[in-house]
Protein backbone atom coordinates (compact mmCIF):
# COMPACT_ATOMS: atom_id res chain seq x y z
CA UNK A 1 0.00 0.00 0.00
CA UNK A 2 1.52 3.53 -0.81
CA UNK A 3 1.14 5.62 2.08
CA UNK A 4 0.96 8.70 -0.41
CA UNK A 5 -1.93 7.86 -1.82
CA UNK A 6 -3.97 7.35 1.00
CA UNK A 7 -3.10 10.94 1.85
CA UNK A 8 -6.52 13.01 1.46
CA UNK A 9 -6.13 16.19 -0.67
CA UNK A 10 -6.73 18.62 1.91
CA UNK A 11 -4.51 17.38 4.09
CA UNK A 12 -1.96 19.33 1.58
CA UNK A 13 -0.86 22.65 2.83
CA UNK A 14 -3.20 25.37 0.78
CA UNK A 15 -0.36 26.73 -1.53
CA UNK A 16 0.09 30.27 -1.32
CA UNK A 17 -1.16 32.00 -4.31
CA UNK A 18 1.59 33.92 -6.27
CA UNK A 19 0.55 38.05 -6.25
CA UNK A 20 2.49 39.29 -8.05
CA UNK A 21 1.18 36.70 -11.30
CA UNK A 22 1.71 39.27 -14.48
CA UNK A 23 -2.00 40.02 -15.37
CA UNK A 24 -2.39 37.69 -18.73
CA UNK A 25 -1.77 34.73 -16.61
CA UNK A 26 -4.44 35.72 -14.41
CA UNK A 27 -6.88 36.61 -17.00
CA UNK A 28 -5.89 32.76 -18.90
CA UNK A 29 -7.12 31.69 -15.33
CA UNK A 30 -10.02 33.64 -14.08
CA UNK A 31 -11.34 36.18 -17.08
CA UNK A 32 -12.21 36.88 -20.73
CA UNK A 33 -11.47 39.89 -22.15
CA UNK A 34 -13.16 41.28 -25.14
CA UNK A 35 -11.90 41.68 -28.20
CA UNK A 36 -12.63 45.75 -28.16
CA UNK A 37 -12.44 47.39 -24.98
CA UNK A 38 -14.29 47.03 -21.59
CA UNK A 39 -17.50 49.16 -21.99
CA UNK A 40 -15.98 51.26 -19.48
CA UNK A 41 -15.65 54.80 -20.30
CA UNK A 42 -11.47 55.63 -20.48
CA UNK A 43 -9.78 55.69 -17.00
CA UNK A 44 -12.95 54.87 -15.67
CA UNK A 45 -12.34 53.15 -12.09
CA UNK A 46 -14.19 50.10 -12.51
CA UNK A 47 -11.54 49.01 -14.67
CA UNK A 48 -9.71 49.31 -12.05
CA UNK A 49 -12.34 47.43 -9.48
CA UNK A 50 -12.63 44.62 -11.98
CA UNK A 51 -8.93 44.26 -11.99
CA UNK A 52 -8.88 44.04 -7.99
CA UNK A 53 -11.70 41.52 -8.02
CA UNK A 54 -9.59 39.27 -10.32
CA UNK A 55 -6.81 39.19 -7.90
CA UNK A 56 -8.88 38.63 -4.81
CA UNK A 57 -10.07 35.39 -6.73
CA UNK A 58 -6.47 34.70 -7.10
CA UNK A 59 -5.42 35.02 -3.64
CA UNK A 60 -8.54 33.32 -2.42
CA UNK A 61 -8.01 30.37 -4.70
CA UNK A 62 -11.19 30.00 -6.13
CA UNK A 63 -12.17 27.48 -8.25
CA UNK A 64 -13.67 29.94 -10.72
CA UNK A 65 -15.88 26.99 -12.27
CA UNK A 66 -17.64 27.28 -9.00
CA UNK A 67 -18.02 30.98 -8.52
CA UNK A 68 -21.36 33.05 -9.59
CA UNK A 69 -21.83 36.41 -9.49
CA UNK A 70 -25.32 38.46 -10.05
CA UNK A 71 -26.09 42.11 -10.89
CA UNK A 72 -28.41 44.34 -12.44
CA UNK A 73 -28.46 47.86 -14.78
CA UNK A 74 -25.90 50.18 -14.68
CA UNK A 75 -21.89 50.79 -16.00
CA UNK A 76 -20.80 48.16 -13.63
CA UNK A 77 -23.54 45.42 -14.97
CA UNK A 78 -21.27 44.16 -17.79
CA UNK A 79 -18.60 43.29 -15.22
CA UNK A 80 -20.23 39.83 -14.80
CA UNK A 81 -19.53 38.75 -18.35
CA UNK A 82 -15.53 39.89 -17.97
CA UNK A 83 -14.88 36.96 -15.99
CA UNK A 84 -15.32 32.94 -16.38
CA UNK A 85 -17.82 32.49 -13.54
CA UNK A 86 -21.23 32.67 -13.97
CA UNK A 87 -23.52 35.49 -14.26
CA UNK A 88 -26.90 36.33 -13.50
CA UNK A 89 -27.35 39.89 -15.40
CA UNK A 90 -31.02 40.74 -14.30
CA UNK A 91 -33.05 43.38 -13.28
CA UNK A 92 -32.11 46.53 -11.66
CA UNK A 93 -31.61 46.29 -8.49
CA UNK A 94 -32.20 42.79 -7.15
CA UNK A 95 -28.96 40.74 -7.16
CA UNK A 96 -29.51 40.26 -3.57
CA UNK A 97 -32.71 38.78 -4.23
CA UNK A 98 -30.71 36.46 -7.20
CA UNK A 99 -27.87 35.90 -4.73
CA UNK A 100 -29.99 34.31 -1.79
CA UNK A 101 -31.95 31.98 -3.78
CA UNK A 102 -28.99 30.91 -6.07
CA UNK A 103 -26.59 30.78 -2.84
CA UNK A 104 -29.79 28.52 -1.10
CA UNK A 105 -30.40 25.74 -4.15
CA UNK A 106 -26.93 25.33 -4.71
CA UNK A 107 -25.01 26.34 -1.10
CA UNK A 108 -21.69 25.06 -2.68
CA UNK A 109 -20.97 27.85 -5.10
CA UNK A 110 -19.04 31.30 -3.83
CA UNK A 111 -21.60 34.08 -4.86
CA UNK A 112 -20.77 37.67 -5.16
CA UNK A 113 -23.24 39.94 -5.99
CA UNK A 114 -21.65 43.30 -8.32
CA UNK A 115 -23.93 46.12 -7.78
CA UNK A 116 -23.86 50.19 -8.35
CA UNK A 117 -24.70 52.39 -5.67
CA UNK A 118 -27.97 53.37 -7.12
CA UNK A 119 -28.77 49.82 -7.85
CA UNK A 120 -27.72 48.57 -4.25
CA UNK A 121 -29.00 51.51 -1.92
CA UNK A 122 -32.30 53.19 -4.02
CA UNK A 123 -34.35 50.57 -6.23
CA UNK A 124 -32.29 47.23 -4.33
CA UNK A 125 -32.13 48.67 -0.85
CA UNK A 126 -34.59 46.21 0.75
CA UNK A 127 -32.93 43.34 -1.24
CA UNK A 128 -29.77 44.43 0.29
CA UNK A 129 -31.22 44.77 3.92
CA UNK A 130 -33.00 41.40 4.54
CA UNK A 131 -30.05 40.13 2.91
CA UNK A 132 -27.64 41.23 5.28
CA UNK A 133 -29.99 40.66 8.11
CA UNK A 134 -30.16 37.06 7.16
CA UNK A 135 -26.72 36.52 6.91
CA UNK A 136 -26.37 34.29 3.74
CA UNK A 137 -23.14 33.54 3.18
CA UNK A 138 -23.08 35.98 0.09
CA UNK A 139 -20.35 38.67 -0.57
CA UNK A 140 -21.95 41.95 -1.72
CA UNK A 141 -19.14 44.38 -3.29
CA UNK A 142 -20.72 48.08 -4.07
CA UNK A 143 -19.25 50.37 -6.28
CA UNK A 144 -20.21 53.93 -5.23
CA UNK A 145 -19.31 56.54 -7.74
CA UNK A 146 -21.84 59.00 -6.01
CA UNK A 147 -24.52 59.10 -9.04
CA UNK A 148 -26.18 56.93 -11.41
CA UNK A 149 -23.70 56.67 -14.11
CA UNK A 150 -25.46 55.19 -16.55
CA UNK A 151 -28.37 56.56 -17.03
CA UNK A 152 -26.21 60.44 -17.51
CA UNK A 153 -25.43 61.44 -13.68
CA UNK A 154 -28.15 61.53 -12.00
CA UNK A 155 -28.23 62.49 -7.88
CA UNK A 156 -28.56 58.66 -5.99
CA UNK A 157 -28.64 57.99 -2.49
CA UNK A 158 -24.96 58.17 -1.94
CA UNK A 159 -24.71 61.75 -3.66
CA UNK A 160 -22.06 63.52 -1.09
CA UNK A 161 -24.59 66.74 0.53
CA UNK A 162 -23.81 69.66 -2.06
CA UNK A 163 -21.96 68.36 -4.94
CA UNK A 164 -23.37 68.71 -8.47
CA UNK A 165 -24.97 66.17 -10.79
CA UNK A 166 -27.14 66.20 -13.32
CA UNK A 167 -30.25 66.41 -11.43
CA UNK A 168 -28.74 68.53 -8.59
CA UNK A 169 -27.03 71.13 -10.50
CA UNK A 170 -26.98 73.56 -7.62
CA UNK A 171 -26.35 71.47 -5.35
CA UNK A 172 -27.68 68.08 -3.51
CA UNK A 173 -29.86 69.10 -1.16
CA UNK A 174 -30.09 65.91 0.83
CA UNK A 175 -27.62 64.15 2.69
CA UNK A 176 -25.79 60.72 1.73
CA UNK A 177 -26.15 57.15 2.90
CA UNK A 178 -23.38 55.61 4.19
CA UNK A 179 -23.86 52.41 2.95
CA UNK A 180 -21.08 50.76 5.33
CA UNK A 181 -23.05 51.83 8.30
CA UNK A 182 -26.53 51.13 6.99
CA UNK A 183 -24.67 47.35 6.58
CA UNK A 184 -23.57 47.43 9.77
CA UNK A 185 -27.02 48.28 10.83
CA UNK A 186 -28.96 45.65 9.08
CA UNK A 187 -27.00 43.29 10.31
CA UNK A 188 -24.43 42.36 8.34
CA UNK A 189 -21.26 40.30 9.72
CA UNK A 190 -18.37 41.44 7.25
CA UNK A 191 -17.86 45.54 6.46
CA UNK A 192 -15.17 46.75 4.55
CA UNK A 193 -14.23 50.05 2.75
CA UNK A 194 -11.82 50.66 0.11
CA UNK A 195 -11.21 52.95 -3.40
CA UNK A 196 -9.42 52.14 -6.64
CA UNK A 197 -7.05 54.21 -5.87
CA UNK A 198 -5.63 51.27 -3.45
CA UNK A 199 -5.64 48.64 -5.11
CA UNK A 200 -3.83 45.80 -3.18
CA UNK A 201 -5.48 46.89 0.16
CA UNK A 202 -8.70 46.51 -2.40
CA UNK A 203 -7.16 43.52 -3.18
CA UNK A 204 -7.32 42.17 0.62
CA UNK A 205 -10.69 43.66 1.38
CA UNK A 206 -12.53 41.67 -1.26
CA UNK A 207 -10.36 38.74 -0.34
CA UNK A 208 -11.43 38.80 3.33
CA UNK A 209 -15.09 39.22 2.03
CA UNK A 210 -15.16 36.35 -0.45
CA UNK A 211 -13.60 34.16 2.66
CA UNK A 212 -16.09 35.36 5.23
CA UNK A 213 -18.61 32.89 6.25
CA UNK A 214 -21.94 35.01 6.13
CA UNK A 215 -23.05 38.30 4.72
CA UNK A 216 -20.25 40.52 3.45
CA UNK A 217 -19.79 43.97 2.47
CA UNK A 218 -17.64 45.78 0.61
CA UNK A 219 -17.94 49.66 -0.42
CA UNK A 220 -15.52 50.33 -3.26
CA UNK A 221 -15.14 54.29 -3.98
CA UNK A 222 -14.78 53.81 -7.54
CA UNK A 223 -14.80 57.00 -9.51
CA UNK A 224 -16.72 58.62 -12.41
CA UNK A 225 -15.05 61.33 -13.30
CA UNK A 226 -16.67 61.65 -16.77
CA UNK A 227 -19.98 62.39 -14.91
CA UNK A 228 -19.06 62.93 -11.48
CA UNK A 229 -15.91 64.05 -11.34
CA UNK A 230 -16.24 66.66 -14.33
CA UNK A 231 -19.21 68.22 -12.14
CA UNK A 232 -17.37 69.01 -9.60
CA UNK A 233 -13.79 70.06 -10.21
CA UNK A 234 -12.04 66.80 -10.81
CA UNK A 235 -12.19 65.80 -14.62
CA UNK A 236 -9.93 63.40 -15.57
CA UNK A 237 -9.27 59.96 -13.46
CA UNK A 238 -6.16 60.86 -11.74
CA UNK A 239 -8.07 64.23 -10.36
CA UNK A 240 -10.34 61.77 -8.69
CA UNK A 241 -7.27 59.13 -7.47
CA UNK A 242 -5.41 62.01 -5.13
CA UNK A 243 -9.08 62.87 -3.86
CA UNK A 244 -9.04 59.40 -2.55
CA UNK A 245 -6.27 58.92 -2.01
CA UNK A 246 -5.40 62.32 -0.63
CA UNK A 247 -8.33 61.88 2.00
CA UNK A 248 -8.55 58.43 3.37
CA UNK A 249 -7.54 57.39 6.94
CA UNK A 250 -6.38 53.49 6.73
CA UNK A 251 -7.65 51.09 9.37
CA UNK A 252 -7.82 53.50 12.32
CA UNK A 253 -7.97 51.74 15.81
CA UNK A 254 -10.09 54.48 17.15
CA UNK A 255 -12.24 57.28 15.90
CA UNK A 256 -12.60 60.43 17.89
CA UNK A 257 -16.75 60.98 17.08
CA UNK A 258 -16.66 64.56 15.46
CA UNK A 259 -13.71 63.19 13.01
CA UNK A 260 -15.29 59.84 11.97
CA UNK A 261 -16.65 61.34 8.72
CA UNK A 262 -17.10 59.02 5.53
CA UNK A 263 -19.28 61.02 3.85
CA UNK A 264 -18.11 63.29 1.82
CA UNK A 265 -19.73 66.93 2.08
CA UNK A 266 -19.24 69.56 -0.17
CA UNK A 267 -20.11 73.21 -0.13
CA UNK A 268 -18.69 76.76 -1.27
CA UNK A 269 -16.64 77.60 1.58
CA UNK A 270 -16.02 73.81 3.10
CA UNK A 271 -15.17 70.62 1.93
CA UNK A 272 -15.46 68.00 4.85
CA UNK A 273 -13.71 64.92 3.46
CA UNK A 274 -12.49 61.90 5.49
CA UNK A 275 -12.81 58.36 4.38
CA UNK A 276 -12.20 55.48 6.87
CA UNK A 277 -10.70 52.68 4.97
CA UNK A 278 -10.47 49.05 5.73
CA UNK A 279 -12.57 46.37 7.60
CA UNK A 280 -14.88 48.49 9.80
CA UNK A 281 -17.15 45.61 11.12
CA UNK A 282 -16.74 41.42 12.35
CA UNK A 283 -19.11 39.82 13.74
CA UNK A 284 -20.01 35.65 13.56
CA UNK A 285 -23.57 35.07 14.01
CA UNK A 286 -25.52 31.52 12.61
CA UNK A 287 -25.89 31.35 8.85
CA UNK A 288 -28.72 31.22 6.60
CA UNK A 289 -28.56 28.49 4.73
CA UNK A 290 -27.14 26.69 7.51
CA UNK A 291 -29.91 27.09 9.30
CA UNK A 292 -32.14 26.61 6.49
CA UNK A 293 -30.66 23.24 6.20
CA UNK A 294 -31.38 22.27 9.49
CA UNK A 295 -34.79 23.93 9.64
CA UNK A 296 -35.03 21.31 6.58
CA UNK A 297 -33.96 18.77 8.23
CA UNK A 298 -36.01 18.86 11.31
CA UNK A 299 -39.56 19.29 9.29
CA UNK A 300 -38.41 16.09 6.65
CA UNK A 301 -38.15 14.13 10.00
CA UNK A 302 -41.39 15.05 11.18
CA UNK A 303 -42.44 13.93 8.23
CA UNK A 304 -44.96 10.88 8.02
CA UNK A 305 -43.48 8.21 6.08
CA UNK A 306 -39.91 9.90 6.26
CA UNK A 307 -39.83 11.19 2.33
CA UNK A 308 -35.89 11.19 1.30
CA UNK A 309 -34.89 14.51 0.13
CA UNK B 1 16.51 47.58 -12.78
CA UNK B 2 15.31 47.93 -9.26
CA UNK B 3 17.76 48.42 -6.19
CA UNK B 4 17.77 44.29 -5.56
CA UNK B 5 18.75 44.20 -8.81
CA UNK B 6 16.16 43.06 -10.67
CA UNK B 7 14.54 43.91 -14.24
CA UNK B 8 11.43 43.80 -15.59
CA UNK B 9 9.87 44.01 -18.98
CA UNK B 10 6.41 46.23 -19.53
CA UNK B 11 4.60 45.71 -22.48
CA UNK B 12 1.84 47.66 -23.19
CA UNK B 13 -0.91 46.94 -25.67
CA UNK B 14 -1.57 49.69 -27.86
CA UNK B 15 -4.93 48.30 -29.11
CA UNK B 16 -6.10 48.15 -25.55
CA UNK B 17 -4.67 51.31 -24.89
CA UNK B 18 -7.23 53.97 -24.17
CA UNK B 19 -5.07 57.52 -23.72
CA UNK B 20 -6.68 57.96 -20.16
CA UNK B 21 -2.99 58.92 -18.43
CA UNK B 22 -3.47 56.74 -15.51
CA UNK B 23 -0.45 54.83 -15.81
CA UNK B 24 2.06 57.55 -16.72
CA UNK B 25 0.88 59.95 -14.04
CA UNK B 26 1.36 57.20 -11.08
CA UNK B 27 4.83 55.54 -12.43
CA UNK B 28 6.66 57.17 -9.91
CA UNK B 29 10.05 56.36 -12.02
CA UNK B 30 8.62 57.48 -14.99
CA UNK B 31 9.03 55.12 -16.92
CA UNK B 32 5.97 55.28 -19.01
CA UNK B 33 4.94 58.21 -21.02
CA UNK B 34 2.77 58.61 -24.35
CA UNK B 35 3.05 58.74 -27.88
CA UNK B 36 0.80 61.57 -29.83
CA UNK B 37 -1.15 62.36 -32.04
CA UNK B 38 -3.41 59.71 -29.59
CA UNK B 39 -1.31 59.67 -26.73
CA UNK B 40 -1.01 56.08 -26.30
CA UNK B 41 0.96 54.72 -23.21
CA UNK B 42 4.48 53.73 -24.11
CA UNK B 43 7.83 52.69 -22.54
CA UNK B 44 10.12 55.47 -22.04
CA UNK B 45 12.98 54.32 -19.70
CA UNK B 46 12.55 50.93 -18.72
CA UNK B 47 15.58 50.43 -16.84
CA UNK B 48 13.95 52.84 -14.05
CA UNK B 49 11.77 50.22 -13.99
CA UNK B 50 11.04 49.07 -10.04
CA UNK B 51 8.71 46.40 -10.88
CA UNK B 52 6.10 47.61 -8.50
CA UNK B 53 2.99 46.57 -10.90
CA UNK B 54 0.90 49.88 -10.20
CA UNK B 55 0.61 50.09 -14.11
CA UNK B 56 -0.70 47.15 -14.51
CA UNK B 57 -2.89 46.69 -11.38
CA UNK B 58 -4.72 50.14 -12.02
CA UNK B 59 -4.72 49.91 -16.19
CA UNK B 60 -8.53 50.20 -16.23
CA UNK B 61 -8.29 48.45 -19.95
CA UNK B 62 -5.61 46.18 -18.83
CA UNK B 63 -3.53 46.81 -21.54
CA UNK B 64 -0.05 46.64 -19.36
CA UNK B 65 1.82 43.76 -18.29
CA UNK B 66 4.75 43.70 -15.92
CA UNK B 67 7.17 40.69 -16.14
CA UNK B 68 10.80 40.09 -14.62
CA UNK B 69 13.00 39.52 -16.56
CA UNK B 70 14.50 36.38 -14.69
CA UNK B 71 11.81 33.56 -13.94
CA UNK B 72 12.26 33.51 -10.63
CA UNK B 73 9.58 35.20 -9.02
CA UNK B 74 9.83 33.05 -5.51
CA UNK B 75 7.11 33.37 -3.34
CA UNK B 76 8.75 35.69 -0.85
CA UNK B 77 9.65 37.98 -3.49
CA UNK B 78 8.09 41.54 -3.63
CA UNK B 79 5.98 41.90 -0.84
CA UNK B 80 2.69 43.66 -1.67
CA UNK B 81 2.20 47.36 -1.30
CA UNK B 82 -1.04 48.33 1.08
CA UNK B 83 -0.80 52.08 -0.33
CA UNK B 84 -1.36 52.83 -4.09
CA UNK B 85 -0.63 56.35 -5.25
CA UNK B 86 1.21 58.68 -3.18
C1 LIG C 1 -36.42 48.85 -13.07
C2 LIG C 1 -35.50 49.84 -13.66
N1 LIG C 1 -35.58 51.14 -13.31
C3 LIG C 1 -34.74 52.06 -13.85
C4 LIG C 1 -33.79 51.66 -14.74
C5 LIG C 1 -32.87 52.70 -15.36
N2 LIG C 1 -31.51 52.60 -14.88
C6 LIG C 1 -30.57 51.93 -15.55
S1 LIG C 1 -29.06 52.02 -14.83
C7 LIG C 1 -29.69 53.01 -13.60
C8 LIG C 1 -28.83 53.54 -12.50
C9 LIG C 1 -27.56 52.84 -12.29
O1 LIG C 1 -26.85 53.50 -11.32
P1 LIG C 1 -25.83 52.71 -10.43
O2 LIG C 1 -26.46 51.49 -9.90
O3 LIG C 1 -25.24 53.66 -9.45
O4 LIG C 1 -24.73 52.22 -11.47
P2 LIG C 1 -23.68 53.06 -12.30
O5 LIG C 1 -24.27 53.25 -13.65
O6 LIG C 1 -23.44 54.34 -11.57
O7 LIG C 1 -22.46 52.20 -12.34
C10 LIG C 1 -31.06 53.23 -13.76
C11 LIG C 1 -31.86 54.05 -12.87
C12 LIG C 1 -33.74 50.30 -15.11
N3 LIG C 1 -32.82 49.85 -15.96
N4 LIG C 1 -34.59 49.42 -14.57
S1 LIG D 1 -20.16 57.05 -16.85
FE1 LIG D 1 -18.77 57.11 -15.11
S2 LIG D 1 -19.04 55.15 -14.04
FE2 LIG D 1 -19.95 54.96 -16.08
S3 LIG D 1 -18.30 54.05 -17.32
FE3 LIG D 1 -18.17 56.27 -17.57
S4 LIG D 1 -16.72 56.97 -16.01
FE4 LIG D 1 -17.35 54.89 -15.48
S1 LIG E 1 -3.52 53.22 -17.91
FE1 LIG E 1 -3.86 51.75 -19.59
S2 LIG E 1 -5.42 52.71 -20.89
FE2 LIG E 1 -4.62 54.31 -19.53
S3 LIG E 1 -2.98 55.31 -20.72
FE3 LIG E 1 -2.02 53.68 -19.49
S4 LIG E 1 -1.99 51.84 -20.82
FE4 LIG E 1 -3.40 53.33 -21.71
S1 LIG F 1 5.85 48.52 -12.65
FE1 LIG F 1 5.93 50.43 -11.44
S2 LIG F 1 7.89 51.36 -11.99
FE2 LIG F 1 7.46 49.80 -13.54
S3 LIG F 1 6.43 50.92 -15.20
FE3 LIG F 1 4.82 50.11 -13.84
S4 LIG F 1 4.38 51.76 -12.38
FE4 LIG F 1 6.37 52.23 -13.37
MG1 LIG G 1 -23.44 54.61 -9.47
Amino acid sequence: MNLHNEMPATRAPKKKPDLQRPLDELVELYATVPDKAFRYCPGCGLGMAQSAIMRAFHRVGVDITKVATAGGSGCYSVMGHYFQSSHIHGSHGRGCAYATGLKLARPELTVLTLQGDGDLLAIGGNHFIHAARRNIDITVICFNNYNFGDTGGQFAPTTPLGSKTDTSSLGMPEPAFDACKLAIGAGAGFVARSTVAHPAHLTKMIADAIEWKGFAFVEVLQHCHVLWGRRNGMPEAMDMMRFYTDNSVLNPSRIPEDEHFDIPVYSEDEKNVKFVLGVLHKERKPEFTEEYAKLRAKAMAKMPGKVQS
Amino acid sequence: MSKAGRSFTVEISESRCRSCAVCWEICEPKVLGWKPPLNKAIVTDLEACTGCRLCEWLCPDWAIVVRPTVPERSEAAAPERSEAVS
